[in-house]
């Protein structure tokens, strides 16, 4: 935990600190002079917009890489198709974790189901599209693309959420915590910043660049704060040169302020040495730490379980609910347990029945689970019948663009049909 | 479209020429085709569109290697056909690294550079990912259809793909038969191959399908096969005519949409002249299009002798791929490119992996290559590449024969570094960089210059 308050990072503070604070040397871009001047005019007439990091929520999408299956993590124990289909990899209904006479979790979903028992996880059942692809590439491109089946497109669901929706103020809106961009953000302007760890996420001389600086409004040497001319658009009508250096302005003032935040708090409570929990540890500390990032984006693998299942797909689980637990745990501790939720989502689950190597092969709908203090909790429709199929596979009922179009009135409280191209019906899983 | 005036030409528009016909060079290379005149050095890159690759594909890339693994593996108990199918992937990681490792290369080393920048396009244009075809030997034949067709005409090219066995597994092709036909290929075909949405009919859409059923990739020598008893010769009715359209007839007719010559000269202009963020001349540019009868060396003649390709809004505004900054780096400096596996984990945070668009769409490009975390990536890669490469001896050489306290020596080496001459304010800027390296390592002040030149944003521009 961070001791102290907070600090807060924007360009302004940045560029004080850094300009005026004596620290400017031929080390730092010459670019940042020029920008200088117009925000530090800009900042004088916007005190009452400073960024406070602790008013704004935040969503954590989690992606089950590999195609989670749904069936044996939100579990029909009361129904025999399932154990019919199921001989070998059916969870025992005596080692299933209840939620009511039907429906039980995974035996390794035990701190969900405590969360679940507070009101604070949401399980949305039965989540998928028309026309189901079962190929992992592109079932992962439609949903990051929040696309029909049928149909490509390049940018993500959250790089037009940030096309559409963002100032260009903040210079890190979304973190991702993986090596490459996922698809989900790909947009005209994509504004994530994508880190496996975040140590890398510098450049050699972001050391110059430390944010202890003066906070005083102090006079530059020489004067010359007034000789500094031009400002910075951040509009898409600038040219490609004003662009890359408000980029590269904001690369150095988020890699500073990550750096910052990572070194100065300390762990927030117990995670198990997982990377999964590693990396939201990463995500809790920089909201502790003030960061105004609206989107953290992460990456659990391995859930492309064809053979021998039962004990692979059982760490898996054992993984996520120990990550989770403690990463509430410390966000209830922050005081940012309201403001943040968590969406775990999976290209598909998996077919309905075993396969003959005791896995499972791709399928189609699943469940995905919704958690944090603003979600309403409890289970969001019926769970799909497993003797209704469509080629071996449930049949969704929820479109998962219903689930975004939720998240983005509801939770980022914009406007979903700009993002999602078309309307969808909202559900009611976020508090009102 | 107005004709360069030759009067114009300097070695700053020669450099601007090389850049985007190709992949830039070192000072000397700008001198070199400034010295042949623009016409003159125009058809040298034009000329080179036809050369033989000046590195040969990796040879060991066959149909038969994975044929033979999957062959085997029929009739294994489970165990073993785990194994083989591990074995599988290796051979296709190991093959598809080969690839990317030749065709780097032959970016990096040759004397055709349009020829390899052309290739580029196409590989974004018809983007096909190794991802779904899962045969690196199919990649390959993609390729050289690329290389040998890719400066033809665009119909003739665009009926090649339609039978190219990568571009078959990629848009399902190869299980489209009569009476079931898979509309994923005659889709793209319209909508990002030819002609852009809009432009055609879900109906249009739904009988070209028909037209392209029954191609398939021969299960041994894994190339294209007609197979008459799948196809579909009934008539089918598209853009409102009906005719017993064929495959190659449905790509005729979309040639003929002016739409088609639109959408082509708009493709060609942004990956060639502009960055996407500037008015497009597009009207001037479809004439030309058909004028040229869509052969594309053609087309690309016209573009490089017009004078809109030499406009200041057109010169240094295009932001580099990350291809691009690679091979434009190595270049510049006349040094070898790295393993390309050694920087494999690198150009995944940078957003471009070959072989590997994120979608049939192809890399989105221009703006979205650059986020926050992308351009730290580039400095920090940069940094390491010349750290290791680059010697301070090297660096002093190009400087020789100047004073090294004079302001001519940032010139010099700005130039080097962008690969071509900047602005004299930028060198008053910079100069003071130079003048505190200078003071602090004499030495090597020449490489830590240049390497800092790198990290600047304007280093992201071609």
């Amino acid at each position: 935990m961070i001791d102290s308050q907070p600090d807060f990072y924007t360009r302004r503070r940045f560029l004080r600190s850094t300009v005026l604070g004596g620290a400017l040397s031929w080390s730092v871009p010459f670019f940042l002079e020029r920008t200088f001047a117009s925000l530090n005019a800009a900042a004088a007439d916007s005190a009452t917009q400073i960024l406070t990091g602790r008013d704004s929520r935040i969503l954590v999408v989690l992606q089950l890489a590999g195609g989670n299956d749904g069936l044996n993590t939100v579990i029909p124990y009361a129904d025999d198709a399932y154990y019919n289909a199921r001989p070998n990899l059916g969870i025992p209904d005596n080692s299933v974790l209840r939620l009511n006479d039907d429906l039980g979790l995974h035996p390794a979903l035990s701190g969900l189901r405590t969360l679940f028992d507070d009101g604070g996880v949401s399980i949305i059942q039965g989540v998928g599209y028309p026309n189901p692809n079962r190929s992992h590439f592109r079932s992962t491109e439609i949903w990051a693309t929040a696309s029909d089946a049928n149909r490509s497109e390049s940018e993500g669901w959250l790089g037009r959420y940030f096309d559409n929706h963002c100032d260009g103020s903040d210079p890190a809106p979304a973190i991702s915590l993986t090596n490459d961009m996922p698809q989900s953000f790909a947009a005209k302007q994509p504004r994530v910043i994508s880190f496996s760890d975040p140590r890398t996420f510098r450049t050699g001389n972001s050391e110059d660049l430390s944010m202890n600086g003066s906070e005083e409004e102090g006079t530059m040497a020489g004067g010359s704060i007034e000789n500094l001319a031009g400002a910075m658009p951040v509009d898409d009508s600038s040219s490609a040169e004003e662009f890359l250096k408000r980029t590269s302005l904001d690369a150095q003032i988020s890699s500073t302020a990550i750096q910052d935040i990572l070194r100065k708090s300390k762990s927030g409570g117990a995670y198990p040495g997982t990377r999964l929990a590693r990396e939201l540890q990463t995500i809790a500390r920089l909201i502790a730490g003030g960061m105004t990032t609206r989107v953290y984006y992460l990456s659990h693998g391995g859930f492309d379980t064809h053979a021998a299942q039962s004990a692979s797909h059982a760490r898996l689980l054992t993984e996520l609910d120990e990550a989770i637990t403690a990463f509430v745990g410390d966000l209830k501790a922050q005081g940012n347990y309201d403001r943040v939720a968590l969406m775990t989502f999976s290209e598909f689950g998996r077919r309905v029945s075993e396969n003959a190597s005791k896995g499972t092969d791709h399928g189609a709908a699943a469940p995905l689970f919704m958690l944090g203090g603003g979600v309403q909790g409890g289970l969001q429709g019926a769970h799909p019948s497993l003797t209704d199929l469509h080629n071996g596979d449930v049949i969704h009922h929820t479109d998962f663009r219903s689930v975004y179009a939720t998240v983005l009135e509801n939770w980022l409280k914009v406007d979903s049909q700009s993002i999602l191209r078309k309307s969808f019906k909202t559900l009611e899983f976020m508090k009102a | 479209m107005q004709r360069y005036n030759q009067i114009n030409w300097s070695v700053s528009h020669a450099a601007h020429l090389l850049n985007r016909a190709g992949f830039g060079g070192s000072p000397a290379e700008n001198e070199q085709l400034y010295s042949l005149g623009h016409e003159g050095a125009v058809e040298y890159l034009i000329s080179g569109l036809t050369a033989e690759p000046s590195t040969a594909p990796p040879e060991n890339i066959e149909a038969q290697n994975l044929l033979n693994l999957r062959q085997t593996m029929r009739g294994l108990a489970e165990e073993e056909k785990r194994e083989h199918v591990r074995e599988l992937r290796r051979t296709t990681f190991r093959e598809t690294g080969q690839l990317r490792d030749w065709w780097m290369k032959s970016m990096r080393e040759t004397a055709s550079p349009l020829r390899e920048k052309l290739g580029l396009f196409w590989h974004g244009h018809f983007a096909t990912s190794i991802r779904k075809v899962r045969e690196p030997f199919l990649m390959l034949q993609q390729l050289r259809t690329f290389h040998e067709h890719g400066h033809g005409t665009f119909d003739e090219l665009v009926k090649h793909i339609s039978k190219d066995p990568a571009m078959l597994v990629w848009l399902d092709g190869a299980n489209s038969r009569k009476g079931k036909p898979n509309e994923n290929f005659a889709r793209e075909l319209m909508e990002l191959f030819t002609l852009g949405e809009g432009n055609y009919t879900e109906a249009d859409i739904q009988e070209a399908a028909r037209a392209f059923t029954g191609y398939r990739i021969d299960p041994r020598s894994r190339t294209f096969r007609l197979v008459p008893r799948q196809q579909d010769r009934d008539p089918k009715t598209i853009f409102g005519l009906t005719q017993n359209f064929s495959g190659d007839m449905v790509i005729e007719a979309i040639g003929r949409k002016k739409e088609c010559s639109e959408f082509l000269a708009t493709r060609l202009w942004n990956y060639f002249a502009s960055d996407s963020h500037q008015a497009i001349p597009v009207k001037d540019l479809a004439d030309i299009v058909r004028d040229e009868n869509f052969s594309i060396a053609d087309v690309l003649h016209r573009l490089f002798t017009s004078s809109a390709f030499y406009e200041p809004t057109a010169v240094a505004n295009q932001i580099k791929s990350p291809v691009q900054w690679l091979i434009q780096l190595t270049r510049s400096f006349e040094m070898p490119l790295p393993e390309h596996r050694r920087t494999m984990m690198q150009f995944q945070q940078l957003g471009q992996i070959l072989l590997a668009p994120p979608n049939v769409r192809g890399w989105i490009g221009g703006r979205a290559w650059i986020t926050p975390s992308s351009l730290v990536a580039r400095q920090n890669l940069a940094n390491e590449i010349l750290n290791r490469q680059l010697k301070p001896e090297t660096c002093r050489s190009w400087i020789a024969d100047i004073e090294p306290a004079s302001p001519a020596v940032v010139e010099r080496l700005s130039a080097r570094v962008f690969c071509r001459p900047m602005r004299p304010e930028f060198h008053a800027k910079v100069q003071p960089a130079y003048l505190a390296m200078l003071e602090e390592n004499p030495n090597s002040a020449a490489k830590n210059f240049v390497i800092h030149l790198t990290s600047l944003p304007e280093y992201q521009l071609t």
